[in-house]
């Protein structure tokens, strides 16, 4: 009897590792940090193992702040993670660089139909090579504080979209109105907003020749742009300056408190709102436009295969099922975004008027990505732009200094890089 | 005369136990929050859980990386505090018995590198590691944490060894014993205090550390605690405060249990070592 | 020739410790200070030696004053506070009609137990808009409107400094403390005898029988906070507007983040030169006692 339930078990366990040791196993690195849409990924990769016992999915997440250094240390070390989740402009990025595989032979036509072609766009470089499927974006959106613009009497347009000069009016109301106690409007500077200004007025920052050479000049529209802005802090005092600091909860809380009156965020923020607004407390969404451009910050999201993966075909077959319209729509609404895809959009769900989804998708038609395309964006942005846009912020430097200050020494820093 | 003097008694005890409770009520609010549901974190920041609420526990340990990460703490923080008891026990008994030539340099050096800025370390580590293979691996971890557990706890054994009376040895060495044989046998034994003071120590820094883990670790299932604290629970816009302080409370218990457990012996160590 | 034999007999047993500092202390610590040397591109890692300039470079730069400044502020406030409240602590510890003594002294302690980054997390939340802190301030009336301390520049630094003096206070009573038992009580006793007061016994038998002790673990503490960088990193990450940005966290941008790896490895060796001075009180404290053997 024994001898014969030790058979059966060695013959178990002797088929289940020759069939673990004969599937392909792939390795995921996902972004993906909202509760909701993390339960939803682990089910739909656990029934694609289910299903699929000859190519098995192993998740590894990895965080925003630091996926870039992860991938590219990963990538030039060899152990790059097969298929892997990023900004989308990041794929041109790295695939110039070698480390991402084309995926033209592999992408059918359905495919290539039901995603937009701006969409592809961030992930194709000049030669018409696509280094990634873009899956989810956002649109980004104002925030306001639905009872406070009753309390006080303000309406907005039908569309909810206003004007630049709007905005500083309604503003300017709700410091008054209040006697101070609610600033207008906070947008944090995490949130580049500025950035998206700087897009709607047609202005440019960073520009680059055709031998590939950067160079920090802000022409007239992009200091248009960045005036406003700041004037909304320096000059009409309608906004904090709170918007120097990265303290999400603080934040949040003070938007809740009636500390702010309208907050700029992705719209993903949606969720927290939802879960920590009390009873007594109403939001609703509003955008901004410049004479009819209502461009907003995508933040583009996309799936990819890196080079040293050794089953491209296999691994491709699971970013189909992925980003299907099915589970992209799925993971999408769990995220509190939007999927990419057309179909997976006409679930009934993103164009529903509850928790304003309906609103948050009519931008999504404007989103774009409003970050400068320069490697080392980063390094100019947090160490250069931003801290010395703060110092206009405290009051310790005029604009005119400013952009000065950011034109010598932001060229001084390209150099450094090695990017003029 | 007497009256003042038990009024004096009172105010005393009650200031010790507002300090106490003082110091300890971030803890407190801490192990109290991850019995609370995030939202319910949000909307009463100051309040106790309404109900025994155990979802932050489940959803970590079935929906992160956090028992990974808890292996890899553990493994990290126990095999630093082997290979420092290993490497420290011969360095501070040739500290506190030889006067060897170099003697100084070596100490000034074990006390410098306390100074040791983490970011030149940091650098200096990077490319060795690399070119061995040990960048972004555990074992590549423990042997940053070599480098400042094993100067400081080199040291605070010397301090303890000093206290050994020296003739105990010498006693057996005349009977026959080897020099290293009655190290062995008859000073480690009386060193046991000091050992264990050295390891808690060592457990502590390496449990707690942060710095060396962020720069060296970049693949998730090889964070240790504090790092996943950080970089999943922490950042990325909304802080998920629920799931969050349900991690914190399982990575602050062990260090907790270990400093109560032998904190008299760390204690009487680092007077005896670090500051006499 | 004496210590010549003793070197030879001490040899096996400093063979190991001596590679092993090599290996893990010198030899890094050499590479680091000769990274400073060296520019980098953000493309690849092609390093090329550029002298001093890195240096030069940080003369120049607002945000290397600034955290500089910050990291003075910083190292000041925490030790010196740690310094006051821990030997309060240390004293009240130190009273015989304290009841329970023993178990105070381990619940004081917890807080050195507790990793920095769960400490600098739990803070984040204390400190909140509307974090318990601010609605205690609220409730008892002791203010109206508390501000946000971790997203108002004028704050941040200070709120960083209160979490560093929670997680240092417990090393710095229980170190104080282990000075105050030391001293013999009969020498309190023939004070009382002449008739000295608590003040006048303070100063004229605990501070200078405490000296020694207080300048080992006062240099100790300086040397530690000034390299903090967890606490600092998890709370407010150098800001709002690098109001709270320090050394160590500055260097660590520009490894890291910024692709400036010999320019963050000079700020490194620049704090090494800071730390020269509490350094050398350090080790010139701790070596008389060797030397005196």
């Amino acid at each position: 009897m024994r001898k014969l339930l030790l058979i059966v078990l060695g013959s178990i366990v002797l088929i289940t590792s020759t069939s673990l040791l004969a599937a392909v196993k792939l390795k995921f690195y996902c972004l993906a940090w909202q509760p909701g849409a993390v339960d939803q990924i682990y089910d739909i990769v656990d029934s694609w193992n289910e299903s699929h016992p000859e190519i098995q999915i192993e998740i590894v997440w990895g965080t925003w702040e630091t996926s870039d250094q992860y991938l590219l240390t990963n990538f030039s070390a060899g152990t790059a993670p097969d298929i892997f989740h990023t900004d989308s402009e990041k794929f041109r990025e790295f695939g110039l660089m070698g480390f991402v595989e084309p995926l033209n032979d592999l992408i059918d036509n359905e495919m290539l139909e039901d995603i937009p072609k701006d969409a592809w766009d961030d992930c194709t470089d000049r030669r018409g090579n696509i280094y990634g499927i873009p899956w989810c974006r956002e649109s980004q959106v104002i925030f306001y504080n639905k009872k406070l613009f009753t309390r006080l009497g303000i309406d907005l347009p039908d569309d909810k979209i206003v004007t630049w000069q709007q905005l500083l009016e309604i503003s300017k109301r709700i410091v008054q109105q209040t006697n101070g106690n609610t600033w207008g409007i906070l947008a944090p500077l995490m949130e580049r907003f500025h950035w998206t200004l700087i897009e709607q007025n047609g202005g440019k920052v960073l520009h680059v020749d055709e031998n590939g050479r950067w160079k920090v000049a802000i022409d007239d529209r992009a200091r248009q742009a960045v005036g406003y802005y700041l004037s909304l802090i320096t000059e009409h005092k309608v906004m904090p300056s709170d918007v120097i600091s990265i303290d999400y909860t603080s934040l949040m809380q003070g938007f809740l408190n009636e500390k702010y009156a309208m907050v700029v965020f992705g719209c993903w923020n949606r969720r927290l709102l939802s879960e920590a607004a009390g009873k007594d407390f109403e939001w609703g969404l509003m955008w901004i436009k410049n004479g009819d451009n209502i461009t907003n910050a995508a933040d583009p999201q996309g799936i990819g295969i890196s080079k040293s993966c050794k089953y491209k075909k296999e691994a491709f077959e699971f970013i189909k099922f992925f980003t299907n319209s099915k589970n992209s729509a799925d993971i999408s609404y769990k995220d509190w975004l939007f999927p990419v895809r057309k179909s997976a959009l006409q679930d009934p769900r993103f164009s529903d008027p509850s928790y304003d989804w309906e609103f948050a998708y009519k931008l999504l038609k404007y989103s774009k990505n409003v970050k400068p395309p320069m490697p080392g964006f980063y390094t100019f942005e947090w160490k250069l732009f931003v801290p010395v846009l703060e110092k206009v912020i405290l009051g310790k430097l005029t604009l005119t200094e400013a952009y000065k200050e950011i034109e010598t020494r932001g060229n001084e820093l390209l150099k450094q890089l090695g990017l003029r | 005369m007497k009256r003042k003097r038990r009024f004096l008694i009172v105010i005393a005890n009650l200031t010790a136990v507002l300090t106490v409770v003082l110091i300890l009520s971030p803890l407190l609010l801490l192990f109290l929050n991850a019995f609370r549901q995030t939202s319910e974190i949000l909307k009463k920041p100051l309040g106790l859980p309404r109900s025994f609420y155990l979802g932050n526990f489940s959803h970590i340990f079935a929906r992160t990386s956090f028992t990974d990460n808890l292996k890899n703490s553990l493994l990290t923080t126990i095999i630093t505090v082997f290979l420092c008891l290993c490497a420290t026990t011969p360095a501070g008994y040739v500290l506190s018995r030889f006067s060897f030539i170099g003697r100084r340099v070596i100490i000034i050096w074990l006390l410098a590198s306390q100074a040791f800025p983490g970011v030149l370390m940091a650098v200096g580590f990077i490319n060795v590691l690399k070119s061995l293979g040990l960048y972004n691996t555990l074992p590549g971890l423990v042997v940053l944490y070599m480098s400042f557990t094993i100067p400081f706890c080199s040291w605070l054994l010397k301090g303890y060894f000093d206290q050994i009376p020296i003739s105990i040895e010498e006693a057996a060495m005349i009977d026959g014993c080897t020099r290293a044989r009655a190290m062995y046998k008859i000073v480690i034994p009386l060193a046991i205090p000091g050992l264990i003071a050295v390891g808690t120590f060592a457990f502590m820094l390496a449990w707690n550390e942060f710095f060396f883990a962020l720069v060296l670790l970049q693949d998730s299932k090889r964070y240790t605690l504090p790092l996943f604290l950080a970089r999943f629970l922490g950042t990325g816009g909304a802080v998920e405060w629920g799931y969050l302080c349900a991690a914190s409370t399982l990575c602050v218990l062990p260090p907790i249990f270990i400093f109560l457990a032998f904190q008299k012996y760390l204690i009487s160590g680092l007077t005896k070592g670090a500051i006499k | 020739m004496n210590s010549f034999r003793e070197t030879k007999k001490a040899f096996p047993y400093l063979l190991p410790l001596i590679i092993i500092i090599a290996v893990v202390s010198v030899y890094p610590f050499v590479r680091g200070v000769l990274s400073s040397l060296y520019g980098s591109s953000i493309f690849g890692n092609a390093e090329r030696f550029v002298g001093i300039s890195n240096f030069k470079a940080l003369f120049n730069d607002d945000l290397f004053w600034l955290s500089l400044r910050n990291n003075l502020i910083w190292v000041v406030c925490c030790v010196s506070l740690e310094f006051v409240f821990g030997l309060l602590i240390a004293s009240l510890l130190n009273l015989q009609c304290v009841k329970m003594r023993n178990l105070f002294r381990a619940l004081v302690l917890l807080p050195w137990a507790t990793p920095p980054v769960v400490a600098g997390l739990v803070w984040r939340y204390i400190l909140a808009t509307n974090g318990p802190l601010n609605i205690i301030l609220k409730t008892t009336g002791l203010m109206s409107n508390p501000p946000s301390w971790l997203i108002t520049p004028g704050y941040s630094l200070t709120a960083c400094v209160v979490v560093n003096i929670w997680l240092g206070l417990p090393f710095m009573s229980i170190m104080l403390l282990a000075g105050l038992q030391a001293i013999p009580s009969d020498v309190y006793e023939a004070a009382r005898m002449d008739g000295a007061n608590a003040f006048q016994k303070f100063c004229h038998i605990t501070m200078p029988m405490m000296k020694s002790v207080i300048a080992v673990v006062v240099t100790l503490m300086c040397i530690w906070t000034f390299n903090t960088f967890d606490v600092v990193y998890v709370l407010t990450n150098g800001g709002p507007g690098n109001s709270s940005l320090i050394l160590s966290l500055y260097g660590y941008q520009n490894v890291f983040a910024y692709y400036q790896r010999g320019y963050g490895a000079s700020i490194g060796v620049i704090s090494l030169l800071i730390l020269l001075i509490p350094v050398s009180m350090y080790i010139r404290a701790l070596l008389k006692e060797v030397e005196a053997e």
